[in-house]
């Protein structure tokens, strides 16, 4: 499983970088306004196809792109229970805290554990390839993490019992 | 379909990517004959499949491999990422913005 790690990142970060054409667009419909087209959905021509990008079946990211803006929604490998609720309260913890991220989108696409979303104005003032390495090392880093804590949970719950039981 | 029994797999990978589905009943038959023949490559002999190629048959390749990619079954998932960097060494990032601009979707 770990050999296909780097090919799934190299494939992530080509078809990134394919997505990230993005311009100013102000909205069709209501004047004076510039909406993310990709949240808003109004029109299918300034839709892209939406693509998936999987590394198995639990292990997935999903890229809308259009004119004005992409979305990226990544689902993380959870197998176990413990797993499932660090990576839950993680996400959570991080989408909080969205406003400081920029590119960070508050609730998660459906089916994902968590989503960005790049408009024409992050692209303005930050580097495409930098905003891209970004994606990337956050995917790379996130698995590292959470089986950091899963290990920190699993050594602080023996210890915790161990000295519960010497009671006894 | 016979091809894909013999050894002939750039063969029968050339036949399916001549001709993209046209209708959507047929697309669905043809998308798992083009994994069935992906699948059946080796590692090794995704390079020589892909430079056999045309443009255009990269293109196509690069539609199907994210076709696949929406229906992950474990032992796809890493045949189909081989195939995704050997078609990307190949056709750049052209051929993927092709896939993700072009109406025409398998």
């Amino acid at each position: 499983m770990a050999a296909t790690l780097r090919p799934y990142l190299d494939a992530v970060r080509a078809t990134l970088s394919a997505a990230m054409c993005i311009e100013n667009f102000s909205s069709q419909n209501v004047e004076r306004h510039n909406k993310p087209e990709v949240e808003v959905r109004s029109s299918k021509e300034l839709l892209l196809k939406p693509v998936i990008i999987s590394r198995s079946e639990r292990e997935k990211v999903l890229i809308e792109s259009s004119i004005n803006s992409i979305r990226i929604s990544i689902s993380i490998k959870q197998v176990d229970e413990i797993e499932k609720i660090l990576c839950h309260k993680f996400m959570r913890f991080m989408m909080l805290r969205a406003d400081n991220f920029f590119i960070l989108r508050r609730k998660p696409v459906e089916g994902y554990d968590i989503s960005f979303l790049v408009t024409n104005f992050h692209t303005e003032q930050m580097f495409k390839h930098k905003l891209v390495d970004f994606i990337i090392t956050f995917m790379e880093e996130i698995d590292k993490e959470i089986s950091e804590m899963k290990l920190s949970v699993n050594s602080r719950a023996r210890i915790v019992a161990e000295e519960f039981l010497k009671k006894f | 379909m016979k091809l894909s029994f013999t050894k002939k797999n750039i063969e029968a990978l050339k036949l399916i990517l001549a001709n993209p589905p046209a209708s959507k009943e047929k697309a669905v038959k043809v998308t798992e004959l083009a994994l069935r023949a992906m699948s059946s490559f080796k590692a090794s002999e995704v390079e020589k499949g892909v430079q056999s190629l045309s443009k255009d048959e990269v293109d196509t390749l690069m539609k199907f491999i994210y076709k696949g990619f929406e229906t992950p079954q474990d032992n796809t998932c890493g045949i189909l990422l081989t195939w995704h960097e050997k078609a990307y060494a190949v056709g750049g990032v052209g051929s993927i913005l092709r896939v993700l601009t072009d109406r025409m979707s398998i």
